[in-house]
């Protein structure tokens, strides 16, 4: 394959944008951050919020009882209890995670809600990458709409509910451990990802992402991410074509 | 070290695109297999880039940076490849879409043969293809901007070499 190298940079060298394309990108960023420039203090920058909502949470301003009653965007009926559905990748969509164990709704929060409410719904993985990888750029939008959140003294995990597809082709986890998503605060949070096929059968994986995690410990705080080890083992056979069964007992928290 | 990331906080933005612009409009060729999503994602990636120069983020080093739009190129192409459109469509469009060369018919066929079977693959395979031979990464470095293990992409890079082989048997790769 020594001359496959040469022949495929020679081949891929011919593939170029057109100068027309990238004055126009030039162009089309500088109007962009034209217009932004005027907006840019409408969205939450994700350190921000989290340190707001810990000076919320330790003046005790916030419960998570508050936020089941007073919210009106409460989007399941009781009888849907016990249903899932996925989000189906659409932008602009989220369908709704419920089960009979956590309470899903399908809120526009502020920021203190998200350390104290209980938020799930599907996410298609795409976002999700753009939650992880961009953590630090994000405008808080992301996460009230997808995040199913939870705090125990100080991690916060948070746990997305997303599928896989045949194109979303993204296995973040190591055989031993999770795996760190790049992020310019990934000292900070921990990342880590369970996938699996997507089919009819499938059931989300999860993505959970926590504060100040000791890396040494090789899970988030002893409680959470042991099921997730041996999921990733599990998804590492798959991935080298060992296991042939789709991971339908992954279970998160 | 303030030098070095005044460095890289003070480039311009048309001066990154012309140092990257080819990079990131190559790889998000090689893995949509189409020129006019290609230039999509190129576009978008400056996008995030600019977004977050304007938020004062500062790149530690030049490879950081390029790392930083390999793995947000590799993203935007996977959400470009996840539309309704994209789904249905094939890679019929490779030949019409791919610029032409001014090289002899045998040159420029083995060229199109070559991107050919490339485009075959999975898409999986074909971003390792591309950042392992053309960007010349290492598979930890493909890894970590791909989002697999190295054995993934081991494995993966093995596969790949497999299928090209089957799929290019026909064509005599001289020197």
């Amino acid at each position: 394959m020594a001359d496959f190298k040469n022949e495929y940079k020679a081949a891929m060298n011919d593939i170029t944008p057109d100068k027309a394309l990238v004055r126009n990108i030039k162009e089309n960023i500088k109007k962009v951050l034209e217009t932004q420039s005027s907006k840019s203090n409408l969205f939450f920058n994700f350190k921000t919020v989290f340190t707001a909502a810990a000076l919320l949470i330790t003046a005790g301003t916030v419960s998570a009882a508050a936020i089941f009653i007073t919210s009106p965007f409460r989007s399941e009926s009781p009888s849907d209890s016990g249903s899932r559905s996925y989000f189906d990748g659409s932008e602009g969509k989220s369908d709704i995670y419920t089960s009979d164990n956590d309470t899903s709704y399908n809120l526009i929060v502020d920021p203190d809600d998200f350390f104290e409410g209980y938020f799930s719904a599907c996410v298609p993985i795409s976002q999700l990458y753009e939650i992880a990888e961009n953590i630090d750029m994000l405008t808080f939008e992301y996460f009230k709409q997808y995040a199913y959140v939870i705090q125990e003294n100080s991690i916060f995990t948070i746990t997305f509910y997303c599928h896989y597809d045949e194109t979303s082709d993204v296995f973040r986890i190591s055989s031993d451990d999770s795996t760190y998503l790049y992020s310019p605060i990934s000292e900070d949070y921990m990342v880590r990802a369970c996938f699996y096929v997507d089919d009819d059968d499938s059931k989300p994986f999860s993505v959970q992402i926590s504060k100040n995690r000791d890396k040494d410990k090789g899970a988030f705080d002893g409680k959470n991410g042991i099921d997730l080890v041996t999921s990733a083992d599990k998804l590492q056979d798959y991935l080298d074509g060992n296991y042939e069964e789709p991971f339908n007992n992954m279970t998160v928290q | 070290m303030t030098e070095e990331l005044s460095l890289y906080a003070g480039d311009s933005l048309e001066t990154v695109v012309d140092l990257y612009g080819k990079m990131i409009y190559r790889l998000a060729y090689a893995k949509t297999s189409n020129i006019h999503d290609a230039e999509d994602i190129m576009q978008e990636v400056f996008l995030r880039y600019a977004k977050i120069g304007k938020e004062g983020k500062i790149f530690e080093s030049e490879e950081h940076r390029k790392a930083w739009l390999l793995r947000v190129t590799v993203n935007c192409s996977k959400t470009a490849l996840r539309s309704s459109w994209n789904k249905r469509r094939s890679h019929e469009e490779l030949d019409e879409n791919t610029p032409s060369s001014d090289l002899s018919m045998d040159r420029a066929d083995t060229k199109l043969s070559i991107r050919k079977a490339v485009a075959a693959l999975s898409e999986k395979y074909r971003i390792i293809i591309h950042l392992y031979y053309f960007e010349e990464l290492s598979a930890k470095e493909v890894s970590d901007i791909v989002g697999v293990s190295e054995n993934a992409v081991k494995t993966r890079l093995n596969r790949a070499r497999n299928k090209l082989r089957e799929i290019l048997k026909e064509v005599d790769f001289n020197g």
